[in-house]
């Protein structure tokens, strides 16, 4: 037993030395204390176009951050702007948001920096990963940058890469109600701004890259907030986010109101097993990966969903029509049916806060209708009974909601002939 | 199979046959103190025997010899050898032999040989191709391997150039290889140096008595308390190499008279920092073995020991760093934070095993052991993983002066130069980007107007798991059945759970992660189902400590039966050896993947393998000092689980054509066991055929595949992500010759010689397959020929020389020198870019052509070790100092391999745009030690 506590004494000394594998949290970064040798304004008119100028040693830059890639619409660049301009830094590296969001103070040493433009956009760059943490110095947060109001005419080359608003704008016909931009093929798409009362229009770009490529155009008139940008003779505007776009009065003609005033869709446009892709609807999917599909039966195109032989466990699918106007009190009537009926799985709802884009987090309410049930024969059409809307006003969307599931969920459910009209 | 069975029958057949034997027996103890030393080895050319506690031994000859040299080997003892003739009689007793303490050994075996040094990567990753046996062979008897061990350790040679799956590691029977990839694992005992010392090492084809091993041999480790010599020993040595500092200590009681033996063990190895910069160590072992001897035919041995251990991983690195950082020891694994080096790769394991062996004595000279055992714990490593933020690793190309817009390249060049902080990974930066992240998630877990807001992590250390679960069973048989035969047998059975997945570790600041994979959220941005790693729990909010990704089981299963007769007649001994081994195998889902509802949830089908083995061998002995042999082996092995499954992280698909390896070897030499002289000379062959192997990485940037199908040249891209690669159809070929000598020119000094020249090579072109996980489009994808036919299996000195001379002092101490050379390290090679497709519209001539093709050879290298020994005694107690430096010359540019990375620029055919990454040999290292024994 002596050996056996020396033994053990031994090993307790070895318990004494210590190896650190445990670290404390580092602390939020300090702010910069440097400032600016030069305003913005200054160092962009020490550009020449078309020229590739490498800028004098001690030269720094200050200021706020007006637009950064967190929605994808940028990409590796950032818009900084102070109290006289506004100018794009260029970098490398992507997801800059993270460390340079809106609202945070930068100050740039821009030495040997290359001052270039880009079809009329001044830029500063190209800022490699490595120099960040030479160059940028970084300063306070949640700071606010306000936008500048003006009016179409007054944007000229001094608004270039700075934060506007416009109000009084709309997107003009073939603009409004659509996609942003194409998320598919990841391309970005010219839209038209028009201004109200004028002749005046210019357009909004936006990156098929973009978080909100896939959400719809507002129909309504408003106010956008965007950098202002040129793309040679193309006056343009980038928003950041769909924060920026706030078109919800009526259009500029005072007719159209923000949505269709009427909806009578019988699916005609469809094809049999695709999935519904008609202009302005929208068709998600929210548990499993499965649609509503057109399907044609006699000549007769109509859409359905169901769960049946589905290989994810759950389905939920919705259906949503385009913003409709509720400025004038409307009603609802649409045909429902069923097929092999093993389980109640289609319901309608309706919302006044959602924007095409925002499905998760906008407000949806259950409509009281008539829908196919056990009772009924399959394939035989029941109607939903006239649905007054005259509670809802503004602009809204009706939703036709399925569920399901492979094994005791398998009804197909389809609806048809959607009509909404004056009440 | 009927020409198995046949061949079995074969085996069995001459347990009919009897014939007269001679018993050698006698008693070995130490001089001075007249204890018994067990365990000492008693050779003759035709037969050998181990000595037991009571350092008695039996050996059974034929009757027909005469004349016997006889030489008894113990760990830390002078070698004896004695000549016994032989009269007519059934016993020959030998009566006491006494052996003199060897003044110049430390304690014994394996602490005399200087600590291996292996990159930290080598110890558990089981990510790493590279792992090294030549440590688990240290120990071996046999001129060639204890010397090329010693000194070719460092440098990642394997013997052969055989990968460690060729060697099967017992402990009291029980087969130690992992069973999904078939490694054995040192380190699952490691810092038990003191009561692991007790092993049988066999190496190639021939007989072994307790398995039928691999082609590259086995070893069986002994962990009974009754074999450990009785003893109270501390040591402490200090070190530059993975650790700095060892503490060690055992306490072995021997068998007392009550039968018991107790052995107790423990140590701890530890560094801040060991020679790679930012590579912390801490590794702890235990160890109790408690005998139980009941009379002379039974005995029992329970045994639990475990390592828990934690250290901070050293990466290979790509040259440009290097040079920048102005060292080829650059480690792109930590970074600063608040000022301190933490590592963002921390490998941890602690997987503790219990055995009880049950030890019978049938009869007269049969023996039955029995052993059952359970291992269990955890083992995984940390990594980084981030959503919405930039590639956080400091080695990303973009970051490199290579990767930068040219007019930047030279600033960003001193930055990375001058400031180490912009070269490692930048902490800070991190836990800031967290602090900042403030988002809402909503229908979280899958419910509708559940809405979380918080602080939403970027960045986060991820632990990758492989724990697992193991039960084994075993049970050797061993009877020597007449005058010319010795029969060995065995069966065993293996039952396994790996549990593999990953969990949270540190949100570095921020509140939550969620379970979502980006590559598919990107790849298909409308469609939130796919994004989901677990359908069941959509928008799972994580913290720290929960699983994530991924979650799957291995199971395994294997049974294994083999056989063995020896027949050992004046000038000849024969063995032949056969195996039969049942393996099945499936893989079992915790969770539905979004992308593979159908493929990842649930029971796999299973895959099942029957193999067999069947080896032989002849030793014609010319005398007792003179040997030739020849041994021939075929087997067939089951593919490992870990090679089996395209992307076993998410779905249970298999690769296309799974299949056994078939392995075929031959090998034949000379022995020569003079007085003054020992030397061995061998030649060998082994063909392996019908290999897979899976890899996966990272790609972070597009990878753009181009086929040709009905005539028309079609490009797609896989985007980036996480990619499974997949080869088939694997063959290589493994020849060459070793030679060894250990020379004693006069008193007191002796020369080693060493050479190994081997040529190992590719001969086939396997076929592979390329999957994006995040992209099931892409499933059913091009297969592509791997163009790499007699390229050189890489990660080992092909060739290996050494030289070596020790002197023996009078005062009790030693000096041993050796000067080493090695050659034809190749590096590992991107299979992709020995395409048709990685050179299309190249010429053949064309310098670019030959960039891509040609597989890079490491620079040899030279180096120069010294070892030294001191030893003092007073009284009972005794204190050993060691001292090894390796490398004195400090030669910082041996490349001991690399890998090519398995990305390629096929749009610019530029394989410098991704290149490859190295290890370097450690530059001057030393180990020294201080232990006492009383």
């Amino acid at each position: 037993m002596k050996y056996f506590s020396l033994f053990c004494l031994v090993l307790l000394f070895g318990l004494q030395a210590c190896v650190k594998t445990e670290f404390d949290a580092p602390p939020v970064s300090e702010s910069c204390t440097k400032s600016a040798t030069i305003s913005i304004a200054d160092l962009k008119a020490s550009h020449s176009l078309g020229q590739e100028e490498l800028i004098a040693a001690g030269t720094v830059i200050t200021g706020v951050v007006a637009a950064d890639d967190a929605s994808g619409n940028f990409y590796r660049n950032i818009i900084l702007q102070d109290e006289t301009a506004g100018i794009e830094i260029r970098f490398n590296v992507t997801d800059l948001y993270n460390e340079f969001p809106v609202g945070r103070r930068l100050t740039i040493t821009c030495d040997s920096l290359i001052l270039s433009d880009y079809n009329g956009v001044t830029q500063v760059g190209e800022i490699q990963e490595a120099m960040i943490s030479t160059r940028i110095c970084k300063g306070e947060q949640g700071l606010v940058v306000e936008p500048i109001t003006v009016t179409m005419d007054q944007l000229d080359a001094s608004y270039i890469s700075r934060l506007i608003k416009l109000e009084g704008v709309e997107f003009a016909g073939g603009s409004a109600g659509v996609n942003y931009a194409d998320a598919v093929n990841l391309y970005s798409v010219n839209h038209v701004l028009e201004e109200c009362g004028t002749e005046n229009e210019m357009l909004v770009r936006s990156s098929g890259f973009a978080t909100f490529a896939s959400a719809k155009t507002p129909v309504g008139s408003g106010s956008i907030v965007a950098i202002y940008s040129v793309f040679g003779s193309d006056q343009q505007l980038y928003i950041r986010d769909l924060n920026d776009v706030d078109m919800e009065m009526d259009r500029c003609d005072g007719t159209g109101g923000t949505g269709l005033t009427s909806l009578n869709e019988d699916f005609q446009s469809g094809a049999d097993n695709e999935d519904i892709a008609l202009e302005g609807w929208s068709n998600i999917a929210v548990k499993g990966t499965r649609l509503w599909r057109g399907k044609e039966f006699s000549g007769n195109i109509y859409a359905q969903a169901t769960a049946y032989n589905d290989t994810s466990p759950e389905m939920e699918t919705w259906l949503i029509t385009p913003a409709l106007d509720l400025s004038v009190e409307k009603t609802l009537n649409f045909q429902s049916a069923l097929a092999f009926w093993t389980h109640d799985g289609l319901s309608v709802w309706i919302s006044t806060d959602f924007t095409g884009f925002n499905f998760a987090s906008a407000t949806w309410t259950e409509l009281n209708c008539t829908v196919a049930g056990q009772s009924d024969a399959n394939y035989d059409y029941v109607d939903s009974g006239l649905i007054d809307l005259s509670a809802y006003s503004g602009t809204a969307y009706i939703g036709f909601k399925h569920i399901g599931n492979p094994t005791d969920g398998t009804t197909s459910y389809i609806i048809d002939d959607v009509v909404v009209e004056d009440k | 199979m009927n020409k198995f069975y046949s061949l079995l029958l074969l085996l069995f057949l001459p347990i009919l046959a009897n014939a007269q034997l001679l018993l050698v027996e006698g008693q070995v103890l130490d001089a001075e103190t007249n204890q018994p030393i067990v365990g000492a080895l008693v050779s003759t050319t035709i037969a050998t025997a181990v000595t037991d506690a009571a350092g008695s031994f039996e050996m059974e000859l034929a009757a027909d010899v005469t004349k016997i040299d006889l030489v008894i080997t113990a760990d830390a003892y002078l070698p004896y050898s004695m000549e016994v003739t032989i009269t007519n009689s059934d016993v020959k007793s030998l009566g006491v032999i006494s052996l003199s303490a060897d003044p110049n050994a430390v304690s014994s075996g394996n602490q005399q040989i200087p600590t291996l040094v292996l990159s930290s990567e080598d110890l558990e990753d089981s990510d790493n191709r590279n792992e090294d046996i030549s440590g688990i062979l240290a120990s071996s008897r046999d001129v060639f391997i204890s010397t090329s061990s010693y000194t070719f350790g460092a440098l990642r040679f394997r013997v052969r150039g055989y990968d460690s799956e060729n060697t099967t590691i017992l402990m009291n029977g029980i087969p130690m290889n992992e069973l999904e990839n078939g490694r054995p694992y040192w380190s699952t005992w490691g810092g038990l140096n003191d009561v692991t010392r007790n092993q049988e090492t066999d190496f190639g084809l021939g007989a072994i008595e307790y398995t039928f091993g691999g082609i590259g041999g086995a070893t069986n480790i002994d962990t009974r308390a009754s074999n450990q010599r009785k003893q109270f020993s501390v040591s402490y040595a200090i070190s530059n190499r993975t650790y700095r500092n060892r503490l060690m200590a055992t306490y072995s009681t021997g068998l007392k008279p009550s039968g018991w033996a107790f052995s107790f063990s423990g140590s701890r190895r530890w560094a801040q920092e060991g020679y790679a910069p930012g590579t912390f160590y801490d590794a702890w072992s235990y160890f109790a073995s408690v005998d139980k001897k009941f009379n002379d035919n039974h005995s029992l041995n329970f045994t639990a020991f475990g390592t828990p251990n934690k250290r901070g991983k050293d990466g290979a690195a790509v040259q440009e760093l290097n040079d920048l950082a102005g060292t080829n020891y650059y480690n792109p694994y930590w970074g600063f934070q608040n000022g301190e080096k933490r590592n963002s790769r921390v490998g941890h394991s602690h997987q503790p095993v219990l055995m009880l062996r049950h030890d019978w004595n049938i009869g007269e000279k049969a023996t039955l052991t029995n052993t059952v055992s359970y291992q269990f714990g955890s083992n995984g490593g940390t990594a980084l993983d981030w959503y919405g933020a930039r590639d956080p690793r400091p080695d990303y190309y973009r970051y490199l002066p290579s990767g930068t817009e040219p007019e930047f390249a030279d600033e960003v060049a001193n930055i990375l130069a001058n400031d180490e902080a912009a070269r490692q990974i930048d902490w800070d930066y991190m836990y800031n980007v967290n602090y900042n992240s403030l988002e809402t998630v909503y229908d979280v877990d899958g419910i509708s107007g559940n809405i979380v807001t918080g602080l939403r992590s970027k960045y986060i250390v991820e632990d990758r798991r492989y724990d697992s679960k193991e039960l084994n069973w075993s049970s050797i048989y061993s009877n020597p059945i007449g005058d010319h035969l010795t029969l060995n047998a065995g069966l065993s059975y293996q039952v396994y759970e790996g549990d593999n997945y990953k969990l949270v570790d540190d949100l570095l600041g921020g509140e939550f992660y969620m379970d979502i994979n980006r590559f598919v959220q990107r790849d298909f941005p409308d469609d939130p189902a796919k994004w989901q790693n677990d359908l069941n729990n959509p928008n799972r909010i994580l913290y720290e400590g929960d699983r994530f990704g991924y979650d799957y089981a291995s199971h395994i299963r294997k049974g294994n039966a083999w056989a063995q007769g020896v027949f050992n007649f004046r000038f000849l001994d024969v063995f032949l050896a056969g195996e039969v081994s049942q393996t099945t195998f499936w893989r079992e889902g915790k969770v539905q993947n979004g992308l593979y509802p159908e493929s990842s949830f649930g029971n796999s089908e299973k895959q099942e393998f029957l193999n067999y083995g069947v080896k032989g061998g002849v030793t014609y002995k010319i005398n007792s000092r003179n040997f030739l042999y020849v041994n021939g082996g075929y087997l067939t092995r089951a593919p490992y689980f870990r090679n089996s499954y395209l992307s076993p992280r998410v779905r249970d698909e298999v690769v296309d054509g799974l299949t056994s390896t078939k392995i075929q070897s031959v090998e034949g030499g000379y022995i020569l066991r003079g007085a003054t002289i020992r030397a061995r000379a061998t030649a060998y062959w082994t063909v392996f055929q019908d290999a897979s192997e899976v890899m996966s990485f990272f790609n972070d940037e597009e990878l753009t595949i181009t086929q040709i199908v009905n005539n028309v040249e079609e490009s797609f891209g896989v985007t980036a992500g996480f990619v499974n690669y997949a080869l088939t159809d694997i063959d290589s070929k493994h020849q060459g010759v070793e030679l060894a000598f250990d020379w004693t020119v006069a008193a007191g000094l002796s020369l080693r010689g060493v050479a190994a020249v081997g040529r190992y090579q590719y001969t086939s072109r396997p076929t592979s397959v390329i999957i994006n996980e995040s992209d099931p489009g892409l499933f059913d994808p091009v297969k592509k020929t791997v163009y790499q036919q007699n390229f050189f299996i890489p990660g080992t000195p092909q060739s290996a020389y050494s030289a070596g001379i020790r002197y023996e002092g009078k005062g009790y101490w030693s000096v041993n020198l050796n000067a080493n050379y090695f050659d034809d390290i190749y590096i590992d090679f991107n299979p992709n870019r020995r395409t048709e497709e990685a050179v299309a519209s190249l010429s053949p001539e064309s310098p670019q052509f030959a960039s891509i093709i040609d597989q890079e050879r490491g620079d040899a290298g030279f180096t120069a070790d010294f070892f030294g020994t001191k030893s003092f005694r007073f009284n009972d107690i005794g204190l050993y100092l060691t001292v090894g430096v390796n490398n004195i010359f400090n030669n910082q540019t041996i490349k001991t391999g690399g890998y090519e990375q398995l990305r390629f620029d096929f749009a610019n055919q530029d394989p410098t745009t991704y290149p490859a990454r190295y290890y370097y040999y450690y530059g001057r290292n030393y180990f020294i030690s201080l232990s006492f024994r009383l």
